[in-house]
């Protein structure tokens, strides 16, 4: 590998610091380089959030507009907000919700709006709430999704169980995994007809 | 040097840890992003004395204080806390110290959490204090054991200039092993610290002594690498994004240089560009660097292009976009970029918002009832920096103006001055104890018919709860202390706040002088932290008549509002705070649930 260029966006408050951590901890204890930078907003919550996670041969820690390989979407509006990053060829990883900004009379957006809009590129999704009522955590269980289908050339599963840090994360992460095998065997199935 | 194996870290925690293996032994700072992680971590070791202050001037002078009694010490704010603490920083340079003392100052290019992106290395140049700059998180451990070295060596203080992209970044670090901390023994020298004419004259010319002292220490802060005619000279950050950009790019004939003194600019760079013809200077903020080199080629009577801030722009972060154009002006490439179709999308933004169970939200909310039920038709509300700055936003819109730390009661005071309309001072408890006394010392002193309100949530909430000198000093105390004749205090989550409001509005008009109201309830975030929450409230859709106060005008984020504008409260967000309960007319509202135990004293502790 060359670099990698991961973005995470989501709105604060929902696991966007604490996976970019997980990430770049997992690509450290391979061995790699790697830059992680986190934004911090005016407050501690609400606001729009981005984590760029570059990994390889790299010396800054921004990934660059068209530069983003890997998008994980917490939510519809900010994988929207930070389309302009993505590679042509980038893949992204989507949980299928939607949260309006607190602010009075916002118009509304729906998710058909945002997959029509991220049509040009190849997207995962899930859905974070279901996730969270089966008592999983949904910042994990997409690391194991993106994981299983765009990252298992450059690490092994046990550098994430290290740095994954207690059962109910690993449980998680092994159910994004089994997420994305599903994924792999509709595409194979794709293939086939 | 022994090392041990590179650890995944935060540039803060590099700073810190690089202050531990250079025997640091005293260090304070405040609050501030992004500079707030090094104080927090060198906190975890006990056998160094490291304290929040109350303002980042009392943080330095605790540094300095140290420092002439021999001692290692680091002091830590962000770049505007360098305006605070510059008449204090000023005067250190002049005196010099006799341990070591290095000012961390981060900045905030860009304006993530800031008024302002101000470059701190002007402070450099015009207090002769020398600045070094680190360009990743490696650079800033091993920079800060070398701000150190100078800073004991030459018996100066030296800046540390730090931002956003350093600080906040996580990288694998190489940590040096940690020193013994070094302390001060009292060492008394009045007619060298003690900066009467007589001695000021006399320091300054050892000042001037030492600064050529500094000038040969820097000499040896640049890196190069390549050769060619046309030279780009990186500062700082802006030379990790030159660097990846030339190995992209792989142009021919170019010789990068970074420099990691910035004031001053070592000297040895003369001999750099020996040979060379052009050279584009590429750094953050403002030409400090450009500047001095062009100085140096002048004075030299060399013939040299020296380009900078033409190529790059003077507003914002350096970015990889921002390098290559200029990159590609200068070395006359064709620089392709893979950007994807960007498209105008229909988005809305989405700025910070206060949190669920925020105390501020429900502050406001009442206090625009109170001003209107206490007579007052319009009013200034003359805001101050903290969370409570985001009721700027709408449906609040109640922060008018927001200047700097402690700000709302001088800038009331210069509006009532110009229009005689009774202004509303807004400020946070911590903003309050950091700069916000003298503003109510002035407003008894030149009688301000003014409301002042004072926020106060227990601790320094926006930069992450650090402790506030709330919780050891009464404000209504304080303020009596200071004269202020009517004083109250109230919960905002109670309506009857709004009462407390407009008998304190109608004082002010019959008494013509500040009165002061405290809305007091711990930050969200910190009682939730102390106790997990088990109330929910929810909406009574029978009672619910869409009416849109909720969620239009109180706006707590886990209250989301139906198809039939009915509200809906979103279990997950809500934490059970009960400060939607009164907001609704119709009594729609309720809380569910058993209240935890210890809820209340949470609150209010
Ligand atoms: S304030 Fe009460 S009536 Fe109005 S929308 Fe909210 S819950 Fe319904
Ligand atoms: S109780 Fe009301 S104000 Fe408090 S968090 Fe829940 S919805 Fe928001």
């Amino acid at each position: 590998m060359d670099r990698l260029n991961i973005l995470i966006a989501g709105i604060g408050g929902q696991g966007v610091v604490t996976a970019g951590k997980i990430l770049a901890e997992a690509f450290h204890e391979k061995g790699l380089t790697v830059f992680e930078s986190e934004t911090h907003g005016l407050s501690q919550r609400g606001g729009a959030v981005t984590t760029h996670v570059r990994v390889g041969n790299v010396n800054v820690p921004l990934i660059p507009k068209g530069g983003a390989d890997i998008l994980i979407a917490m939510d519809g509006i900010e994988a929207l907000r930070n389309a302009s990053y993505l590679s042509t060829d980038a893949k992204v990883f989507l949980n299928e919700s939607v949260k309006l900004p607190s602010l009075p009379n916002v118009k509304p957006v729906s998710i058909s709006y945002v997959l029509e809009n991220l049509r040009p590129w190849r997207t995962y999704t899930l859905d974070c709430e279901q996730i969270v009522r089966d008592g999983y955590r949904c910042n994990t269980v997409i690391l194991g999704l993106v994981y299983e289908i765009s990252l298992r050339k450059y690490l092994d599963i046990n550098d994430f169980i290290k740095v994954l840090r207690g059962p109910t994360n690993v449980k998680s992460f092994m159910l994004g995994v089994q997420r994305g095998k599903y994924y792999e065997s509709l595409a194979a199935m794709d293939r086939l007809v | 040097m022994l090392v041990q194996r590179p650890r995944l870290i935060l540039g803060n925690e590099a700073i810190a840890y690089g202050a531990l293996a250079s025997g640091v032994s005293v260090a304070a700072g405040y609050p501030g992003t992004p500079s707030t992680e090094i104080i927090e971590t060198l906190m975890k070791f006990k056998d160094v004395y490291a304290e929040w202050s109350s303002n980042e001037k009392i943080a330095f002078e605790t540094a300095y204080g140290s420092a002439i009694m021999g001692a290692r010490s680091l002091v830590t704010m962000k770049h505007v806390g360098m305006n605070v603490a510059s008449d204090s920083i000023m005067s250190s340079s002049y005196t010099g110290v006799s341990g070591a003392l290095v000012i961390v100052s981060a900045g905030d290019p860009g304006m993530w959490s800031s008024q302002s992106e101000q470059d701190i290395r002007h402070y450099g140049l015009m207090g002769l204090i020398p600045i070094i700059e680190p360009f990743d998180p490696q650079s800033a451990h091993d920079l800060t054991m070398r701000a150190f070295e100078i800073s004991s060596k030459v018996g100066h203080p030296v800046i540390l200039s730090t931002n956003t992209r350093i600080s906040h970044v996580r990288s694998s670090v190489k940590i040096a092993p940690f020193s013994d901390p070094i302390r001060g023994k009292l060492n008394k020298n009045p007619f060298k610290y003690s900066l009467v004419p007589e001695v000021a004259k006399k320091d300054r010319e050892e000042q001037l002594e030492r600064w050529n002292k500094i000038k040969e220490e820097v000499s040896d802060m640049i890196i190069t690498e390549g050769s060619g005619e046309k030279v780009v000279v990186g500062v700082g950050i802006s030379y990790s994004y030159v660097k990846e950009l030339v190995q992209l790019l792989n142009p021919h004939n170019v010789k990068v240089i970074g420099v990691t003194s910035s004031v001053p600019v070592p000297e040895s760079i003369l001999k750099e560009l020996e040979g060379a013809d052009e050279v584009l200077v590429i750094e953050e903020l403002d030409p400090i660097v450009e500047n001095q080199i062009k100085e140096m080629v002048v004075d030299n009577g060399l013939h040299l292009k020296i380009m900078g801030k033409r190529l790059t722009g003077r507003v914002g972060e350096m970015d990889m976009d921002r390098v290559a154009r200029a990159l590609s002006e200068f070395l006359n490439i064709e620089v392709k970029r893979e950007v994807s179709s960007e498209r105008s999308l229909e988005i809305p933004s989405r700025p910070p918002a206060m949190c669920s169970g925020c105390p501020h939200r429900s502050s406001f909310f009442f206090l625009k009832r109170g001003i209107s039920l206490g007579g007052l038709k319009e009013t200034f509300y003359s805001g101050d920096i903290g969370c409570y700055s985001l009721g700027l936003l709408p449906p609040f819109n109640e922060q008018d103006s927001l200047i700097s730390m402690g700000s709302s009661m001088g800038v009331a005071n210069g509006v009532y001055r110009a229009t005689s309309i009774i202004p509303i001072a807004i400020i946070g408890d911590s903003t309050f104890f950091h700069s916000g006394l003298a503003g109510v010392a002035n407003a008894v002193f030149n009688n301000l018919p003014v409301l002042i309100l004072v926020l106060d949530n227990r601790s320094t909430a926006m930069t992450g709860q650090q402790p506030s000198p709330s919780t050891a000093i009464d404000i209504l105390d304080a303020a009596k202390g200071l004269g202020v004749k009517y004083v109250d205090v109230g919960d905002p989550f109670s309506p009857d706040f709004s009462k407390k409001i407009a008998k304190a509005v109608d004082w002010v008009k019959k008494n013509n002088g500040p009165a002061l109201v405290v809305a007091k309830r711990a930050c969200a975030l910190v009682a939730i932290d102390k106790v997990k929450p088990t109330q929910l409230a929810v909406v009574d859709m029978r009672k619910c008549t869409g009416c849109t106060i909720c969620y239009d005008h109180f706006t707590c984020p886990a209250i989301l509002k139906r198809e039939d504008k009915k509200a809906f409260i979103n279990p997950t967000e809500c934490i059970g705070c009960g400060a939607c309960v009164p907001v609704c007319p119709f009594n729609a509202i309720s809380l569910q649930g058993e209240k935890p135990e210890g809820w209340d004293e949470a609150w209010t502790g």
